[in-house]
């Protein structure tokens, strides 16, 4: 299978904890998603920041740069959209990645060109974008990444 | 559809206009004709009665001036008895030119020659006026005996006029019978026919009417349903994916602390897995509760097929099947959205290979065919998967595209379903036809574009022609 492939090439990386330390900004509504994500990501060695809702990641935001941010859509006061547009306004080239277990997004995530991926998500798969999403953000040359363009 | 039902209807109400018109002319003729009869039975029956009155009062009138002839001596009596008998001649010939038949004729023929009697008769009584050797009482009596045989004889004339006026009858009679027949056998015919024309255009036009409606009302309830059952679908696959989302990453980060070899690495394996079978029931949910509307493009039943083939191809000859392509018509062009028709021929080839037992063969075709669909007789291309498989037992062809109806212990019992939902949703229909034991051929029919599609088809055709 693809998805246990990429994740053994993923785990088998040396001590990634002392690699990585750019801070990945995690929204979510769910305590169990937002808290198993960012284990998740702790243990690929990045600094993560969460936040419930919108206003509370622009908060955030704004405390604390992050190199990427995963954004749920389905939130109280602030949802997915509103979320990004509020980021973006601070961080216009900021790397965003929805997360998202509403079926009906897929479209309207390509006509705004950013990346999607459905819950339950393909963790080797999003650590994997993730990866190259700040890669990209790092070297000089395009400032949308490729992912994000649609296709 | 609709001007084959107009012009049916038109028909219909043509030929219905029709025989109410001959059925209206037919009576109005009839009973013109009945009146006309009856009129001249009438008539006919007068004239038998006044016939034996005129030459009786003629002959009364004859015999008087004739007495008084005799009685008298002037000559002008005489020429009274001229004139009373010119009259009773002329009459004579007017009823021979009115007489028709055979015994009327003899009647007046005895009546002719005792008239010629009578006459003799009088030209005696004439010759001898004023001698009185022949006695005038002889020659009254001789005179009133030849008048007696006329009276008998109109007797006879009038009876002999009412036989035939009988004879008459008996034919008006009969002639009236076969007018009624006649009559009787067109209104039975225009029953039949009104009868027979009903029954043709409620069968051939208002039936396939109502089985549309009942059709399309069947749809739209089912459409309800899907859509109410779509909304359900988004919000129970949203609680089920977060829960399932928090306990990936949790597995995510157990094994991370796993020995690869460990049994602990085995169970969080495992876990994953249903993990994923869970997921995949979610995810056929959606597809069956909320298909996507498909995007468009023009493509040909080839390229499916090779994607397809290069898709499924590994796993199948792993379980010792093959996949083969019977191109036949499979070049030509037809709209559709490649994704979502892709994911139709992967579900009848998972479906297709769960029925082939050991070996077997799946076989891809195109045909192009003319047959109705949606109610409209249209060129569509049947685009069919094939298998050597053991075919579907009839218990389980009724509910073959009933969702969650399945018979393996793994699936989810959605393919079919959700496979007719894609085709339906491309205004297409899925078929099938099977015969246990020998396999299963199931048919996508998707309508081909008409009109200016046909350049299309015609610009395709050229295109891959000259690739």
């Amino acid at each position: 299978m693809a998805s246990s492939v990429s994740m053994t090439a993923l785990t088998s990386s040396p001590h990634p904890e002392t690699s990585r330390r750019e801070t990945i900004l995690v929204v979510d509504d769910d305590d169990a998603v937002r808290n198993g994500l960012r284990s998740v990501l702790v243990t690929e060695g990045y600094a993560v920041v969460t936040a419930n809702n919108g206003f509370q990641a622009t908060a955030a935001f704004r405390s604390q740069s992050c190199a990427l941010a995963l954004i749920d859509m389905n939130m109280p006061l602030l949802n997915g959209w509103g979320a990004i547009a509020s980021l973006r306004s601070l961080s216009p080239s900021l790397p965003i990645v929805i997360i998202t277990a509403r079926p009906d997004q897929r479209t309207v995530a390509r006509e705004a060109g950013v990346t999607l991926m459905e819950k339950p998500l393909d963790l080797p798969l999003l650590l994997h974008r993730i990866g190259e999403l700040i890669n990209k953000q790092g070297d000089p040359a395009p400032e949308v990444p490729e992912k994000t363009a649609p296709s | 559809m609709t001007s084959l039902l107009r012009q049916r209807l038109a028909v219909f109400c043509t030929v219905i206009s029709s025989l109410i018109l001959l059925v209206f002319w037919s009576a109005l003729t009839a009973g013109r004709e009945l009146g006309t009869l009856r009129n001249r039975l009438t008539t006919a029956e007068f004239q038998s009665f006044r016939i034996a009155g005129q030459l009786q009062s003629n002959v009364i009138d004859v015999n008087s001036a004739l007495l008084a002839c005799a009685v008298g001596s002037e000559g002008g009596d005489w020429e009274r008895f001229q004139r009373e008998s010119d009259k009773l001649n002329a009459w004579l010939d007017l009823q021979r030119t009115e007489l028709k038949t055979a015994q009327e004729k003899r009647v007046l023929a005895d009546i002719d020659a005792e008239y010629d009697r009578y006459l003799g008769v009088a030209q005696a009584i004439r010759h001898e006026r004023g001698d009185r050797s022949v006695s005038l009482t002889t020659r009254v009596h001789q005179l009133n005996g030849a008048a007696d045989r006329m009276f008998a004889l109109a007797g006879r004339l009038a009876d002999a006029h009412r036989a035939a006026l009988g004879d008459l009858l008996g034919e008006s009679q009969r002639s009236l019978r076969k007018l009624e027949a006649l009559f009787a056998a067109g209104v039975v015919l225009m029953v039949i026919v009104g009868t027979w024309g009903t029954r043709n255009v409620y069968r051939e036009t208002i039936m396939p009417l109502r089985r549309q409606l009942i059709e399309s009302q069947v749809l739209a309830e089912r459409h309800e349903k899907l859509a109410s059952l779509g909304v359900l679908a988004a919000g129970v696959a949203h609680e089920i994916r977060n829960p399932l989302t928090a306990i990936k990453t949790r597995v995510f980060t157990l094994k991370r602390g796993l020995a690869a070899d460990s049994s602990a690495s085995a169970d969080a394996a495992i876990i994953e897995r249903e993990i994923d079978r869970l997921e995949r029931v979610v995810r056929d949910f959606l597809l069956f509760a909320r298909p996507t509307d498909p995007e468009f493009i023009t493509l040909t039943a080839g390229e499916l097929f090779r994607q397809a083939t290069e898709l499924l191809a590994p796993e199948l000859v792993e379980r010792g099947i093959q996949l083969s392509v019977n191109p036949g018509d499979d070049r030509i062009p037809f709209r559709a959205d490649p994704n979502q028709l892709m994911q139709v021929l992967i579900n009848l080839v998972r479906n297709s290979a769960e029925s082939i037992e050991g070996e077997g063969t799946i076989t891809f075709s195109a045909r192009k065919r003319r047959m109705p669909l949606g109610g409209e007789l249209q060129n569509v291309l049947v685009i069919e998967v094939s298998d050597t498989g053991g075919g579907i037992p009839p218990e389980i062809q009724e509910r073959l595209f009933d969702p969650f109806f399945t018979t393996k212990s793994a699936g989810t019992g959605l393919g079919l379903s959700i496979a007719m939902r894609i085709v339906e949703r491309h205004g297409g229909t899925l078929q099938f036809q099977t015969a246990p034991g020998s396999g299963t051929t199931f048919g996508v029919v998707l309508p081909l574009p008409v009109g200016p599609g046909s350049a299309l088809q015609m610009i395709d055709r050229t295109l891959s022609a000259s690739r």
